[in-house]
């Protein structure tokens, strides 16, 4: 309390004095907003099982802070899985639909023409389906051609020429 | 009957202003931005992913696709300092409650 007023009379170290166990280390998704979003359907697609075990787990232990643990690294060790993954595979058209989530508030809608070139790369690389749960399987936004929101102008442009620059690769 | 081009310098001055100071403050945010556009109608949620991010990547509006953290990132934590001020939130308080009010429609008046 009284560092409020007295900051230069504590000592102070940049170091954890109380680590966690090593059985409870994991590696932590590294990966900011717009990728996670772009990622998001396949991340649901590959670790469903993982996520609802751990939601489950979560329901039974009236919120399952520590009880969940286990769960919960698997759902994390999941997710760096696909987003390593799609890295490895589709890091360009990845970039180039999450960077433009990024200068279009996050809005899918805005941002269809490079969300097809990055589904073509998933479905083929990877084999993960892209799913909206709750919606029929023919009435997936992605497999709509004429959608309401249409995306940028921009995105347009960018997807056209990154295609372009990869069908002279 | 035609009006003198010469009535309307004026205005096409004073537009001409109006336009540079709110392209400027246009251009000035979309630079602070990292050249990209403002996040708008934001929700707790994004608020918090924001936070994420400036300690995933430290800057703002920085993005990344690695899939695995830094090490640090796992003990991050961010604290806030105030200095003391015993009038803290104290100022402006009918001006801030009138201004809560009319945004939130919650007209708070004790």
């Amino acid at each position: 309390m009284l560092g409020q007023y007295f900051s230069s009379r504590h000592e102070w170290e940049n170091q954890d004095n109380n680590p966690l166990p090593k059985e409870f280390e994991v590696d932590e998704v590294g990966a900011t907003s717009a990728p996670l979003l772009s990622a998001s359907y396949f991340i649901g697609a590959r670790c469903r099982p993982y996520n609802d075990d751990f939601l489950k787990c979560k329901d039974e232990n009236n919120g399952g802070t520590i009880e969940c643990l286990k769960e919960g690294r698997r759902v994390t060790r999941c997710a760096v899985s696909v987003l390593t993954d799609l890295n490895k595979h589709c890091f360009d058209s990845f970039k180039l639909h999450y960077e433009c989530l990024e200068q279009n508030n996050h809005h899918l809608g805005h941002c269809r023409s490079s969300e097809k070139i990055f589904n073509a790369c998933v479905f083929q690389n990877l084999k993960l389906s892209k799913e909206i749960p709750g919606v029929a399987k023919d009435k997936q936004i992605h497999l709509n051609e004429n959608p309401i929101y249409q995306g940028t102008s921009n995105d347009k442009k960018l997807s056209s020429d990154f295609l372009k620059v990869h069908e002279k690769n | 009957m035609p009006v003198p081009f010469e009535g309307l310098i004026p205005y096409t001055i004073m537009g001409a202003f109006f336009a540079l100071a709110g392209h400027g403050v246009g251009f000035i945010r979309y630079w602070d931005n990292g050249w990209k556009n403002d996040r708008y109608d934001l929700d707790a949620f994004d608020q918090k992913m924001m936070k994420r991010d400036f300690n995933l990547t430290g800057t703002v509006r920085g993005q990344t696709s690695e899939s695995v953290a830094p090490e640090h990132f796992k003990t991050i934590d961010e604290k806030t300092q105030r200095y003391y001020t015993p009038y803290r939130d104290q100022f402006f308080m009918l001006r801030e409650r009138m201004y809560k009010g009319y945004v939130t429609g919650n007209w708070e008046f004790q």
